[in-house]
């Protein structure tokens, strides 16, 4: 096992990105004053949901990564998975809106997938390899 | 530090679930243009949920199955945990129904999943203060 692990460069800015997601919702939270579930405050929901798709995916798909490469997966395939993982979440983060399905969030939503699609193809290719 | 190989080979196929769980939910969000939220459809709810609860409780134990495995924990456990694992989340899955709290499917699916978390917490323990 290396002693630096590629899929800690990416847990550290994918945590960063969801550290500042969860305040978007402690701010409207507190101007709201609304202290738990959302109130049906519209910009609420819409902010813990940015939140809430990002924690139900990033954990998983960074458990595949970090499975991959303590598997021995090369080091390119993390990268590929890592940078489709933040750049998935970023342009899902950015695309959510509450009044429509729009294309960034679309493509945000096929970049985690394919992120981890990655990650799945490479475990699967060691299996059958070994 | 042995590579978590097992664990590896149970994550793949929950992590295809949990991709099918997700998808399900994204179908019927296009066919009904909610966009977030469930906009009181329970169906649409009950996809959510199905997809929620699986997402709420597979990486912490694929976590604990990991840390585990890195322990050289005996991967006996490790089969034991990840087959409960799989079958808990296709039991709870196909169990969930959003007006039976008592399906028998879903309790049997959420039972076998906190068995696998506690086969991994005993072996962690044990490996800690008995090793």
């Amino acid at each position: 096992m290396q002693a630096f692990l590629i899929t800690s460069l990416y847990a550290a800015v994918l945590a960063l990105i969801m550290i500042g997601l969860s305040s978007h919702v402690s701010m409207q939270r507190g101007k709201a004053n609304v202290s738990i579930l959302d109130g049906g405050n519209a910009e609420l929901q819409l902010r813990m949901r940015r939140h809430g798709n990002f924690v139900e995916n990033v954990p998983m798909a960074l458990l595949l990564m970090l499975l991959a490469e303590l598997n021995g997966v090369g080091s390119t395939w993390i990268h590929a998975a890592g940078l489709l993982l933040v750049a998935g979440r970023i342009l899902h983060a950015m695309g959510l809106r509450a009044d429509k399905a729009t294309a960034l969030r679309l493509a945000g939503g096929v970049g985690s997938t394919l992120s981890s699609l990655l990650m799945i193809g490479n475990i699967i290719y060691l299996f059958a390899t070994k | 530090m042995s590579s978590p190989l097992v664990t590896a080979f149970y994550a793949a196929p929950l992590a295809l679930m949990a991709m099918g769980l997700s998808m399900h939910v994204t179908m019927l969000r296009a066919k009904t243009g909610i966009s977030i939220m469930d906009g009181g459809k329970l169906e649409l709810a009950e996809r959510i949920r199905r997809h929620g609860n699986f997402i709420e409780t597979v990486p912490l134990i694929l976590l604990l199955m990991t840390l585990a495995e890195l322990s050289a924990v005996n991967p006996m456990w490790l089969h034991f945990s990840g087959v409960l694992l799989i079958a808990g989340r296709a039991f709870h899955a196909a169990g969930l129904k959003h007006d039976n709290a008592k399906a028998p499917l879903r309790i049997a699916g959420g039972m076998a999943t906190n068995i696998a978390a506690l086969t991994m917490i005993c072996n962690i323990v044990a490996i800690a203060f008995i090793k």
